[in-house]
């Protein structure tokens, strides 16, 4: 029941789509004698309830999802044990704040404010020790009566807080932080703590305007491997209150998500609410984000892993700060783009060193393309996910402009400094400020802006991920789209009539039809002009093998493909000193028809989009004019800032 | 040797230490016998009861709960001996926390004082109109011209498609058929300046808000090209009943109240003070960078 009610209760595209078919059904009723005991009405009476022609008014009937709403699931306010220990103090209501576009005061003392308001925002603080920072600054006897938390205590009061914080994420990775001084779920710290989080979040929703999602972040991370998951409520308060987070920490959590899985069932049934789970950062899981050996057991995944993954994880954060997740140029050498804001050094707190083999089960396509393959084998597809971006951000900020980047923790908020300080050193690696990636967003597409609406828009997949410009991207696959469709004056409503959108599934071709796709992407308002829309495809062979392969879809200017089927540079107008770019390359607009020219109707696949902007100034370019320094040579200054939508996939 | 070490001016003030500490212990000593009796209430152990039930989610046996009390007791001599030591001087946390117990006290006869009128709610509201302003909103459809597609002609052709809508004496003309492909919606519904800001760019946000409702009118410019804009409705910016915004305004006025009385408290105090402040020495004050 709670599955049904999950995400097609207020699906309006599901609505337009069983609209459709009904009128589909009625058509044929019309020509067939009916069996009915009612006399048959003239087929011109039920023309008139039914017409042939489309509507006077041209809207009426599009209930799809006309407009893309922006936000970012996963920020961090001082809630977050570590947060807090890097400096974070600010709270979910100066999170709620500042998404809705006022100027606070960073925890740096500098004022904030973002260009544009966000529409929705999750604040999902760390379910582990929640509010215990607040309550280790404050002194807490029970903290102060263990000499852990003491040294911790006066760490901070003598300075030393970054040295704390990083000692106290490495003890959680561990677990090896005192059982006496960790809030736990069922004390009054932790119920506090929790009322807070729901009340910020209620106190700033507002429906139809911005939505302010109740959530938390579950943090796995058993030997420091990230295999972290945000937990979003479709409810109020008034459901969410009658239970606790789930936490990782024995005996009361687990870090299993198959557990995890089980107390969002439990939620549900509870409560009669929902929950999604979205997990990121398979680039610091160490080979363990998207398995196809659980780590957990030692054996291979079975059905109900796949079940059940596949029900509660249907879309992935494939970009934030700590990296980028898409693709790694190890698994794809034939793509020019996979080496973007790579993060592979080793886990998450660098106690253990990458190898190459782990990254075929840590990066979003390799893991799109093994969910082919144990589909295959298993009956389903534990990892057919959309992809969204979020932050991140242990700042309580959303603010991932390249021009206006608040970093990854308070200690990382704008500064002469921030850059050249390493961001996390061990005896197997460095990783440097300057590595921070200022990414990402979710893109989604609803009907309104409501958490009901989201909410079942992510279920749907119907979302898209970008690094932080706000490009609109469309995303449809049927098999009768016409070349004619790309200049239709609403290519949107083509869309939706004659297809699936992005996390949408196609199955049993027509006889001898390849699938095909209208693409359409949009420049950000006020930011850069685009280069390409790519449609990436993988596939699985007869003999068990899955592939992948890049398409050049459409492009600005007149360039023109190589025999390889690549297509040459855009061009690059970034003044790194000035930290400008100029819009005299690249175009606001692609739009395009494409056909699968390599379609075998037997064989699995899937089907995501890629848009790229054109070169601009990458954060360190805009911090080094900023600051007047002088960034060291192997800083990268600029980038293509991108989108990832969610996939369409093909099954015979 | 010795002598030498009389010189040293450190064992002058350890022994001056040792002096002082004397004093304070024989002063102490002398006082009444009162500050020398520590009573353990039963209501003070029944306190440190449940706060152990409170964290550890039971009671405390005998055992733990005798700990306890003996710590409380520890920590109470420990305290005023600290304190007879004068060690809770010139150190800044305790400074900080004394300030904010004080600072607490203000504000909870403020907490506590008679909640504000309705009248002094809409004065509030009325001095303070621009902050609880609801941003005027527009209903408009547009028709969208590509630069990049027609080039330098998109400008003619939008004004011939002006000239159109214009001339056709009310004979109906498909929408649909005019103008380029556009990937946000043809028309919005009651949207406000920021919103269609947001999606259009400031600048066309700006225009619009200037165009004439009722008629077809352009071209104005956005961040994609051109647009044909018809404004169907207005919805003026008003402010806000004080019925939408009670809560706020409410907030804001205790805020005010707040702020006013550790002012005031203040400004009162400071009076009994005679506040010398002296130039700084010329290496404190940092360098210019």
């Amino acid at each position: 029941m709670s599955r049904k009610n999950g995400f097609i209760r207020n699906s309006s595209v599901v609505g337009i789509l069983v609209a459709m078919v009904l009128a589909h059904c009625f058509s044929i009723v019309v020509v067939m004698p009916l069996a009915a005991q009612e006399p048959t009405p003239p087929a011109q009476d039920l023309e008139k309830v039914f017409p042939k022609k489309p509507p006077y008014s041209p809207y009426a009937g599009r209930n799809f999802p006309e407009r893309v709403y922006w936000g970012d699931t996963h920020l961090h306010t001082s809630f977050s044990m570590d947060a807090g220990a890097f400096g974070c103090r600010l709270g979910p209501r100066d999170a709620y704040r500042f998404a809705k576009g006022q100027e606070i005061t960073a925890s740096s003392g500098q004022p904030a404010r973002l260009a544009r308001p966000l529409d929705f925002l999750v604040v999902a603080d760390h379910s582990d020790g929640f509010g215990f920072f607040p309550l280790l600054m404050g002194g807490d006897p029970k903290i102060m009566a263990d000499p852990q938390g003491r040294g911790w205590y006066e760490m901070i009061q003598n300075g030393q807080g970054s040295a704390a914080a990083i000692d106290i994420i490495t003890s959680f990775g561990k677990g090896t932080i005192s059982k006496a001084i960790f809030p736990v779920p069922g004390t009054i710290a932790y119920q506090g703590a929790w009322e807070e989080v729901i009340k910020a979040a209620d106190e700033a929703n507002d429906p139809g305007r911005f939505t302010a999602f109740i959530g938390y972040e579950w943090t796995s991370n058993t030997g420091g491997n990230n295999l972290h998951r945000n937990i979003i409520f479709r409810d109020d308060g008034s459901k969410a209150s009658l239970i606790e987070p789930y936490t990782t920490q024995k005996p009361l959590g687990s870090d299993n998500p198959r557990d995890l899985w089980k107390w969002m069932s439990g939620y549900e049934e509870k409560t009669g609410g929902h929950v999604l789970a979205i997990a990121h950062n398979g680039n610091l899981s160490n080979g363990r984000m998207f398995p196809i050996i659980e780590s957990f057991t030692g054996r291979p995944i079975d059905r109900e892993y796949a079940e059940t993954r596949a029900l509660r994880e249907r879309i992935y954060e494939v970009t934030q700060i700590k990296g980028d997740g898409e693709a790694h140029p190890f698994l794809s050498p034939n793509d020019e783009f996979a080496n973007y804001e790579r993060w592979d050094k080793g886990n998450l707190d660098l106690t253990e060193k990458k190898k190459p083999e782990m990254l075929e089960f840590e990066y979003a396509r390799a893991a799109l393309r093994n969910g082919l393959k144990l589909e295959q084998e298993l009956g389903v597809n534990p990892y057919k996910f959309g992809m969204i971006g979020s932050t991140d951000a242990h700042t309580g900020l959303a603010a991932i402009d390249e021009d206006n980047f608040w970093g990854k923790v308070s200690s990382s908020e704008p500064s002469p400094e921030r850059a050249t300080h390493p961001f996390i050193k061990t005896a197997n690696a460095t990783i440097m400020g300057w590595e921070q990636t200022a990414s990402g967003y979710a893109g989604v597409w609803a009907t309104e802006n409501t958490r009901e609406a989201l909410f079942d828009a992510m279920q749907r997949k119907e979302v898209y991920a970008t690094t932080g410009p706000r490009m609109i991207v469309r995303f449809f696959a049927g098999w009768d789209f016409q070349a004619g469709d790309a200049n239709t004056r609403n290519p949107a409503a083509v869309g939706y009539a004659k297809g699936v959108p992005m996390g949408g599934d196609l199955s049993t071709a027509p006889a001898g039809k390849a699938p095909t796709f209208l693409v359409a992407a949009l420049k950000d308002p006020i930011g850069a002009n685009l280069d390409r829309i790519q449609i990436i495809k993988g596939w699985l062979d007869s003999s068990g093998q899955t592939h992948e392969k890049i398409y050049e879809v459409a492009w600005s200017g007149d360039r023109k493909l190589d025999t390889k089927g690549k297509l040459p540079p855009v061009g690059d107008t970034v003044d790194v000193p000035n930290a400008t770019y100029t819009n005299t390359i690249g175009a606001s607009e692609l739009i395009k028809v494409w056909k699968d020219p390599e379609f075998d109707a037997s064989q699995r696949a899937f089907y995501y989009v890629r848009v790229l902007e054109i070169p601009t100034p990458r954060w360190t370019a805009y911090d080094a004019k900023y600051f007047g320094i002088k960034m060291p040579p192997e800083v990268p200054m600029k980038g293509q800032e991108r989108a990832y939508t969610s996939p369409i996939w093909y099954t015979p | 040797m010795f002598e030498k070490l009389l010189r040293e001016p450190i064992v002058h003030f350890i022994a001056l230490g040792v002096v002082l500490f004397l004093l304070a212990g024989q002063a102490r000593h002398a006082g009444s016998p009162e500050s020398d009796k520590i009573v353990v209430t039963s209501s003070q152990i029944e306190s440190l009861a449940i706060g152990f039930t409170r964290t550890w989610m039971r009671p405390p046996t005998q055992e733990e709960l005798k700990g306890l009390t003996d710590d409380s007791i520890r920590e109470e001599i420990l305290y005023r001996e600290a304190m007879s030591m004068g060690l809770d001087r010139d150190d800044t946390i305790v400074k900080r926390r004394m300030r904010q117990k004080l600072e607490f006290l203000t504000e909870d006869t403020v907490a506590q004082g008679a909640p504000p009128t309705e009248q002094e709610l809409q004065a509030y509201l009325d001095r303070h109109q621009n902050q609880y302003r609801e941003e005027g909103r527009l209903t408009f459809e547009h028709i969208f011209f590509n630069r990049e597609k027609r080039g330098k002609s998109a400008a003619t052709d939008a004004e011939a498609v002006l000239d159109r809508l214009k001339g056709r004496n009310g004979s109906h003309i498909e929408l649909d058929t005019l103008g380029d492909a556009f990937l946000l919606p043809f028309n919005l519904v009651a949207q406000s300046g920021g919103q269609i800001g947001q999606l259009f760019g400031d600048p066309f946000s700006k225009r619009l808000a200037q165009v004439t409702p009722g008629q077809w009118t352009g071209p104005i410019e956005s961040s994609y090209g051109l647009h044909l804009v018809r404004v169907d409705e207005q919805i003026p910016g008003n402010v806000l009943p004080l019925a939408t915004v009670h809560d706020a305004v409410l907030r804001e006025v205790m805020n005010e109240r707040r702020r006013r009385a550790l002012d005031v408290a203040y400004a009162k105090l400071q009076q009994r003070y005679n506040i010398v402040i002296e130039p700084p020495t010329p290496p404190a004050i940092a360098e210019k960078r």
